[in-house]
């Protein structure tokens, strides 16, 4: 029914096959470990654009959670960033009123993104389709008016501002040039990654992909589709209510935009233009996304959506899979083309 | 009392507005099954035509506002050959993505011509004035467009009842294949309607420039009302449109007068509760 | 001893048509059971309505002892009764494997667990080298689905439904649409099922029928026209005059 998968198998080779070798996936620790080489590397060669990279951070951790809901659990969502924007807020006013200890606040942007999903979820995945769609799109939008009018605890139209972080652990002290704040946002994001990972390689992973392949075939396998989309949709939501608070935390502001309907959108962009279903899409699609925009929007707004909007209907005309994977199989490509001529 | 029959009129006109817009959009996605985010381009579309047309053309705003409509109708076509024929079928996903470059597309295409402000829509002569219904002052305008809502409810009725282009739309609404085994030129139909579909969008937009006033980021802005209407009122449903129009555009319209402060709540709220009841909306039917 | 599978008065109608209309029967442990009639008669039809897809309008099924006619199509499953479909509806994307280790993993109820890796699951590994055996799929075990010949992939969906343990298996035209050269193995397959699990098939293929079927029922206009072991079938005129025409 979708398009959206890659053509490789997705690498659940056991190793009770002696002598196959593992995809690059499942070497222990590769992944994250080269999420890490790359955040390094981007330290160091942009030490004075750390609040920018520090933004691509917590927005591909916002773009992981909606793989999960999307790419993984095949529910179409433009209402996600309702989840971002209450973790945001919930660590913004915990910080604020109770403590500016950092990752318990982290902690917290994850409980308040899960319960909404929670809440929500339970309705809205009852449905599907449009009917579905709108409903994000609704509950989004009830949600963003509800926090609004709380001007007492968010601050309405003006935003949560000031909000402070405490050293992390007591000690680690957030420095003024924000290295401490992108490190530990990259530490973060890795944390997170590795356990997304551990997530959709599991029993339950599989199962939702079942879900998002054929439903009505997973029921007849005695799967409830019910359970496991709102469970997908539950962690997509801790992990977007963590991106939230990660990002109110190094930001130190927050506003009502983060729960808005062109940031659930930007999303979805990034999402599609990396390639739903691999996690590491998310991330590709994140960078190339906010690194294009990072330049070109300086020139004129108008002529920034123009590029977003071809792009779009570029990737869906002719690269259905994404553009990262387009790349991807252009290269792998080249290459077998050249070690052929280079044996021959 | 008063304030009753204020929120009548106003909720009405609101309606009427939502409804011309919007039923365009049940109909194609009645028709095509397409999940068309970039329905609110078309309506927009409508307004800066007509502006455009009245200032380089010097016509007169009525003539003006049926040659955009028919202009946009026309623009329609192409974008359905080229572009909406691709994603029959394929997933809801791909549909919402492409729709969705569309309207950035839309949005950056006219803010790049005509600047980022609010435009002004021409009235006729005649219109400028209001009407004293008693206890209270009612631009006249209004009323046309109550008055045009009804026009076009009636004449929709009129072509799907009576006409052969009509009971064409209606089989292939209802299942396309056997129209098709049937006869019935199932492209055909779809870019008519959707023609049909777009130039309506455009005359909505141009009536309703009071209400939902005209500027880039129309089609973004007013996305989640047009959906909303075509979700509630049920895909394919032309009195379901107008039935959710009015409904929706009175709920929001009453909110803004008694409760503003949670005006935009009520109408969402309305529409999850009504989809939470009725997931195929009002008179939508089982797909 | 209770029937592995008793249907009674099963009615369905929409609006005013009627498409199944006061069916009953029994499927003891073990039956082999064909299910033929026209096209239209309702078949596929009785088949959604027993495994859960579709709800009756009236009557009652019964697994066993437990009555399922209100329950979820998914707890049915889990209580036994499992469906394959005519049109072979698999995980194109995913290889043999894990389309059969979905299928344990419902099955072993492990759905719901997280962070455990796929190696890790106790037994689920056997279970898929088990069944891959029965249908003789080691072969392609990590080919994908869409790389597989139509007979291969008919025998992928016998797989699923085996991997599930079913105690009532509902085969739904387990040959349609394979090549005459590859319907030996899926009459193979069908052969070496588990004796304790009572099966009905819905089947065009006459030769299928009679080779397999220790009963059979005919189904016409969504009503139950015989219930008889297949030579009564076979000479009874009004059969005869439903697939042979009135000179028969």
């Amino acid at each position: 029914m979708t398009t959206f998968n890659n053509e490789r198998t997705l690498g659940f080779r056991r190793a009770s096959r002696p002598g196959v070798r593992r995809n690059f996936g499942e070497l222990p620790f590769m992944p994250e470990a080269c999420v890490a080489v790359i955040g390094l590397a981007a330290m160091w060669l942009m030490p004075g654009d750390l609040s920018f990279l520090t933004r691509i951070i917590t927005s591909a951790l916002f773009v992981l959670s909606l793989d999960l809901v999307l790419g993984y659990a095949g529910i179409v969502t433009l209402g996600h960033a309702a989840m971002f924007g209450v973790g945001a807020y919930a660590a913004g006013v915990y910080a604020i009123h109770v403590t500016a200890e950092p990752l318990s606040g982290l902690l917290m942007g994850g409980l308040f993104g899960g319960l909404i999903a929670l809440a929500t979820g339970a309705v809205l995945l009852r449905t599907h389709g449009l009917t579905c769609l709108m409903m994000t799109i609704a509950i989004a939008q009830i949600l963003l008016e509800v926090l609004n009018k709380w001007r007492s605890l968010t601050g309405g139209d003006d935003g949560l501002s000031g909000i402070m972080v405490e050293p992390i652990f007591g000690v680690i002290e957030f420095d003024f040039f924000g290295r401490v704040g992108y490190l530990y946002s990259l530490a973060v994001l890795i944390l997170c990654f590795w356990i997304m990972r551990r997530l959709v390689r599991s029993p339950f992973g599989l199962t939702c992909i079942g879900i998002r392949e054929d439903r009505f075939r997973m029921t007849a396998l005695g799967a409830s589709v019910y359970k496991h989309t709102l469970l997908m949709y539950v962690a997509g939501g801790i992990f977007a209510g963590i991106a939230g608070a990660l990002m109110a935390q190094t930001t130190q502001v927050v506003g009502l935009s983060s729960l808005g309907f062109t940031w659930s959108a930007e999303a979805l962009v990034m999402l599609v233009l990396g390639g739903m279903g691999h996690l590491w899409g998310a991330i590709f699609g994140t960078i190339l996304f906010m690194v294009v925009h990072h330049f070109a929007s300086a020139i004129d707004p108008f002529k920034w959506m123009f590029v977003i909007g071809a792009l779009l209907v570029a990737v869906v005309l002719l690269f259905p899979e994404g553009l990262v994977q387009a790349i991807r199989k252009l290269a792998v490509r080249q290459i077998a083309r050249m070690s052929k001529r280079g044996t021959s | 009392m008063e304030l009753i029959f204020s929120i009548l009129i106003d909720g009405l006109a609101y309606g009427m507005v939502l409804f011309i817009i919007s039923v365009g959009l049940s109909i194609t996605m009645g028709l095509m099954r397409v999940v068309n985010l970039a329905h609110g381009v078309f309506a927009m579309l409508g307004g800066f035509f007509m502006v455009a047309i009245v200032s380089r053309l010097g016509l007169r705003p009525e003539l003006a506002a049926l040659l955009a409509a028919i202009g946009v109708g026309m623009l329609a076509l192409p974008m359905e050959k080229l572009l909406f024929r691709k994603v029959y079928g394929r997933s809801e996903l791909q549909q919402v993505l492409l729709t969705i470059g569309l309207v950035f597309i839309g949005i950056a295409a006219v803010g790049t011509v005509f600047g980022n402000s609010l435009l002004a829509v021409p009235l006729p002569e005649y219109l400028r004035r209001s009407v004293d219904i008693g206890f209270r002052v009612v631009p006249l305008h209004r009323l046309a467009v109550v008055a045009a809502g009804l026009v076009v409810l009636c004449g929709l009725w009129l072509l799907l009842a009576k006409t052969r282009f009509g009971i064409n739309i209606r089989a292939a609404v209802d299942k396309a294949k056997a129209a098709e085994a049937l006869g019935i030129d199932t492209s055909r139909v779809y870019q008519l309607g959707f023609m049909l579909g777009a130039a309506l969008a455009a005359l909505g937009g141009i009536l309703g420039a009071e209400l939902l006033p005209l500027e880039p980021y129309y089609p973004l802005k007013y996305l989640v009302l047009v959906l909303a209407i075509v979700a509630v009122g049920g895909m394919g449903s032309v009195f379901g449109s107008f039935i959710a129009a009015l409904v929706l555009g009175t709920v929001e319209t009453a909110a803004k007068y008694l409760m503003p402060e949670i005006a935009s709540i009520m109408f969402y709220l309305t529409m999850l509760v009504v989809l939470s009841w009725r997931p195929h909306g009002l008179f939508g039917r089982q797909l | 001893m209770t029937k592995a599978l008793s249907v009674q008065n099963l009615t369905r109608s929409f609006g005013a048509l009627q498409v199944t209309r006061n069916v009953s029967f029994n499927l003891e442990q073990g039956a082999r059971v064909a299910l033929i009639g026209p096209n239209g008669a309702g078949k596929t039809t009785l088949v959604n309505l027993i495994a859960g897809g579709l709800s009756p309008s009236a009557g009652k099924i019964f697994l066993g002892p437990m009555d399922i006619t209100h329950i979820p199509q998914a707890e049915r499953v889990h209580a036994g009764l499992v469906r394959t479909f005519q049109v072979t509806r698999l995980f194109t994307q995913l290889s043999v494997e894990d389309n059969i280790r979905l299928a344990v993993i419902q099955r072993g109820k492990q759905s719901f667990r997280l962070f455990s890796g796929l190696a890790q699951l106790p037994g689920v590994d056997a279970e898929i080298h088990r069944v891959l055996t029965l249908l003789e799929l080691n072969d392609v075990s990590t080919r994908k689905i869409k790389e597989l010949a139509y007979g291969e992939q008919r025998l992928v969906e016998i797989a699923l439904a085996l991997a599930l343990r079913p105690k009532v298996l509902l085969l739904d035209e387990p040959a349609a649409g394979v090549p005459q050269s590859e319907s030996n193995v899926v009459m193979k397959a069908i052969a070496a099922l588990p004796d304790e699990i009572a099966i009905m098939f819905i089947e065009h293929d006459m030769d299928l029928v009679f080779r397999f079927a220790r009963r059979i029922l005919v189904l016409v206009a969504g009503e139950l026209l015989m219930d008889d072991c297949p030579e009564a079938v076979a000479s009874d005129p009004r059969v005869h005059r439903l697939y042979l025409g009135e000179a028969a």
